[in-house]
């Protein structure tokens, strides 16, 4: 790839082959890769992040969720460049160490996966919910998870799953309660 | 492929103006997805992410200019555009999902030139004008002379749209938006249809009216016929059928996996007469 590049300032820059910087689930980390490759793919391939699927590539199945700045996006119609500098999240960084987030555990316990292929998708877009709306109603479930498709369970049991990892959350963090809510 | 992210628009312009293979990015779903698909390809991608003042939604004298570069859900979740335009807010809100809504810029949904996506069917019904930049100048396009045909629009080398500019809300005026879709919830519309209406002071007289259209042709557009008949003729139930005829006559709709055309036509015939009725209501409900 051949690049004219430039300096920063008000000139525009162009990374063509440099190595390029991302922050992801905490860590910092060094990618030689050109920015307009996918996110996606340097996750799954440059990085060995694995844990965010590509089901469609066209940004309609979610499996490819992860959070952008708290914000879930689709991983498959981001380019790498436009991630650079910001806050990204999958699902490699939700357990703290060996232990399961609630959210993990609650769709163990509530059955919401059986393949399991659209999971982390799911509980990418669930977490964006829940930093969002701590206690989030029904309809609020059905409107954020609206395009994280599910070909096993039926949904209602990921509903369920959200709704029982929000009651642990705010039971045993009552003081996230209304944090950050709109 | 080269990736530029210039800092200020002036930039980005000269630089999208330098060859046939340049291609701006926004939030980057449509620009990814069709290079993706090959239906798009660029030799440079002029990245505005870095681009300061683009993000932001503004009150104004003359109405609400809002940044190319506010995304969907920004648009959706402004407080300005809630109290103003609530029905503006909820067609954002129907655009995809979550994800896309959070990705996807207004700007990018506008330059695209899709005639299925929703915003630019609420936006002709508004009244909207764009601002858009380019090498040493900037120009005010109405939108309703923007959309030229199938995913052609009035921008050409080196223009970028910069600002959504949406009029002030007249008193007595309501609006309404249908997206009507007969597969799933995050899929294009079959038909989008949205209204505005002036009404005088008694809500009786239409003082003025848009009725704009979407998926029922090569581009999103407002059916003057139908207009001109509903300001002449007012809100009886016999003058709204003569109206949404006259709307659905006006179209030259595809058929598709979602709707035939025969299909579609007569859905505009049905959903036109709603939307009438529901900005009317709109124009009421704001008066109380």
């Amino acid at each position: 790839m051949t690049s004219s590049r430039l300096d920063s300032g008000t000139q525009p820059r162009s990374d063509g082959a440099k190595r390029l910087r991302l922050t992801i689930n905490g860590h910092e980390y060094d990618v030689a890769s050109d920015s307009t490759a996918r996110l996606l793919d340097v996750l799954r391939n440059d990085l060995g992040l694995t844990g965010t699927k590509e089901g469609c590539g066209i940004g309609v199945c979610g499996t490819c969720t992860i959070l952008v700045d708290d914000v879930a996006m689709t991983a498959c119609l981001m380019l790498v460049g436009s991630a650079r500098g910001r806050r990204i999240e999958t699902i490699e960084g939700v357990a703290d160490g060996g232990d399961l987030h609630p959210l993990q555990s609650s769709f163990v316990k509530a059955g919401g996966l059986q393949c399991g292929f659209c999971t982390p998708g799911q509980i990418m877009a669930a977490l964006a919910l829940l930093r969002d709306r701590p206690e989030p109603t029904d309809s609020q479930i059905t409107e954020a998870m609206l395009g994280n498709l599910c070909r096993c369970t039926g949904y209602y049991k990921i509903r369920d799953a959200i709704k029982q990892a929000a009651a642990h959350m705010t039971a045993t963090h009552p003081y996230r309660k209304g944090t950050r809510s709109a | 492929m080269d990736y530029l992210e210039p800092s200020d628009l002036e930039e980005a312009c000269r630089l999208a103006a330098g060859g046939e293979d340049a291609v701006v990015l926004a939030g980057g779903t449509a620009v990814v997805l069709l290079m993706r698909q090959h239906l798009l390809h660029a030799g440079r991608l002029i990245s505005l992410q870095r681009v300061v003042g683009l993000d932001q939604i503004a009150e104004t004298s003359e109405g609400i200019a809002i940044g190319a570069l506010c995304t969907h859900a920004q648009i959706a979740g402004s407080p300005l555009i809630q109290q103003t335009y609530p029905v503006m807010s909820r067609a954002f809100l129907s655009v995809a999902s979550p994800r896309i809504r959070n990705q996807a810029t207004i700007g990018g949904n506008i330059a695209l030139g899709d005639p299925h996506f929703d915003p630019p069917v609420m936006l002709l019904a508004l009244g909207a004008s764009l601002e858009i930049r380019s090498p040493g100048g900037s120009r005010m396009v109405g939108l309703h002379e923007f959309f030229h045909d199938y995913y052609e629009t009035d921008l050409s080398e080196g223009d970028i749209i910069s600002r959504v500019h949406v009029p002030l809300r007249a008193p007595s005026s309501g609006s309404s938006f249908v997206k009507y879709m007969t597969r799933s919830q995050d899929d294009y519309p079959a038909v989008d249809v949205a209204v505005h209406l002036e009404l005088d002071e008694a809500f009786e007289r239409v003082l003025s009216a848009r009725i704009a259209l979407g998926s029922v042709g090569p581009t999103p557009f407002r059916s003057e016929p139908a207009e001109e008949l509903l300001v002449d003729r007012g809100m009886s139930d016999d003058a709204i059928q003569v109206v949404a005829e006259a709307a659905a006559s006006s179209t030259d709709p595809p058929s598709d996996v979602r709707a035939s055309a025969e299909y579609r036509r007569d859905l505009v015939r049905v959903v036109v007469q709603r939307a009438i009725r529901s900005a009317a209501e709109d124009a009421r409900g704001r008066a109380l």
